[in-house]
């Protein structure tokens, strides 16, 4: 395949807009409060609130991450297997609390590629999810756009 | 003290911080998130199979320093929005300098507004992440 060939396949266009199965998680607060400490939390309201498991206090937007195996990523056909995150992005309707229900449907948002930059001809594919809390209230919105390539990354 | 939407305007630079994420934060913080990504925790597969110079730091742990030094600035204020691009790995043990600058404030639906620039810079003063926010203001 020559570097100025296409890398989106029709399979790969034929998958944009698809969604998978909705997926129910619960915001946990012995998740939480791990997180907390890997990310050197120091807000002690907050580490009062989810020690005490305050349901009412809004946790950071952060605690959705302690879902993230949840948030299945759909399966691109085709798609090379070197791939690094290249954007995240949080919409956030709602507060977070613990204990929270949500719901999580993932959907594959779009496709796009990039000839040249750092690891040369590359895929930039846009994952996202949505989820929506017990009261069936959409809380956020979660995208990741991971990008594909075949060559080494440089590091830079 | 949190910032107010009335200490705001366009160029405003939000005070910076460093953060210097370990690798025992990394491996919690996969833990966590159940995120087991071998070129987060593996310096092999970093370096022989993605041909990075080690093991790097999650790109939504950065997400998350950045949600966590919004809170800082903006205290209960929502934020909206956070969007990042991720332009540099960033390696374990590494000074990151997280900073930003308001870009807008205007009123929406009612809604004091503010939006941000944010940014994450490595130890050499790269950019290693270029992002967005958004506070809405009580």
């Amino acid at each position: 395949m020559s570097d100025d060939e296409s890398l989106i396949t029709p399979a790969m266009e034929a998958a944009i807009g698809s969604e998978g199965e909705p997926r129910v998680v619960t915001i946990d607060k012995e998740l939480v409060q791990r997180l907390m400490h890997a990310l050197g939390e120091d807000d002690a309201d907050l580490i009062a609130a989810v020690e005490s498991g305050d349901t009412s206090y809004p946790v950071p937007t952060y605690a959705l991450l302690t879902t993230s195996t949840s948030q299945r990523q759909l399966t691109v056909p085709d798609a090379p297997e070197r791939a690094l995150m290249a954007a995240d992005a949080w919409e956030v309707k709602a507060d977070i609390h613990l204990g929270d229900t949500m719901t999580i449907v993932p959907r594959l948002a779009d496709i796009s590629e990039r000839i040249g930059g750092r690891v040369g001809h590359s895929l930039f594919i846009n994952h996202e999810w949505v989820y929506t809390n017990q009261d069936d209230v959409e809380v956020a919105r979660v995208r990741r756009t991971v990008t594909h390539f075949k060559a080494r990354h440089t590091g830079e | 003290m949190a910032l107010t939407y009335d200490d705001l305007q366009e160029g405003t630079e939000l005070p910076i911080e460093q953060r210097t994420p370990t690798t025992e934060q990394v491996v919690a913080f996969c833990d966590a998130t159940g995120n087991q990504g071998p070129q987060f925790l593996d310096p092999e597969f970093a370096k022989e199979k993605m041909g990075l110079p080690g093991p790097i730091l999650p790109g939504n742990m950065k997400q998350g320093f950045l949600d966590q030094y919004l809170r800082r600035q903006f205290g209960q204020q929502q934020i909206t929005r956070l969007q990042l691009n991720h332009r540099r790995p960033d390696l374990h043990n590494a000074e990151l300098t997280i900073g930003g600058e308001v870009t807008r404030t205007y009123d929406l639906d009612g809604r004091r507004m503010a939006d941000l620039e944010v940014h994450i810079d490595n130890p050499q003063g790269d950019r290693s992440v270029r992002g967005a926010a958004t506070v809405a203001f009580d």
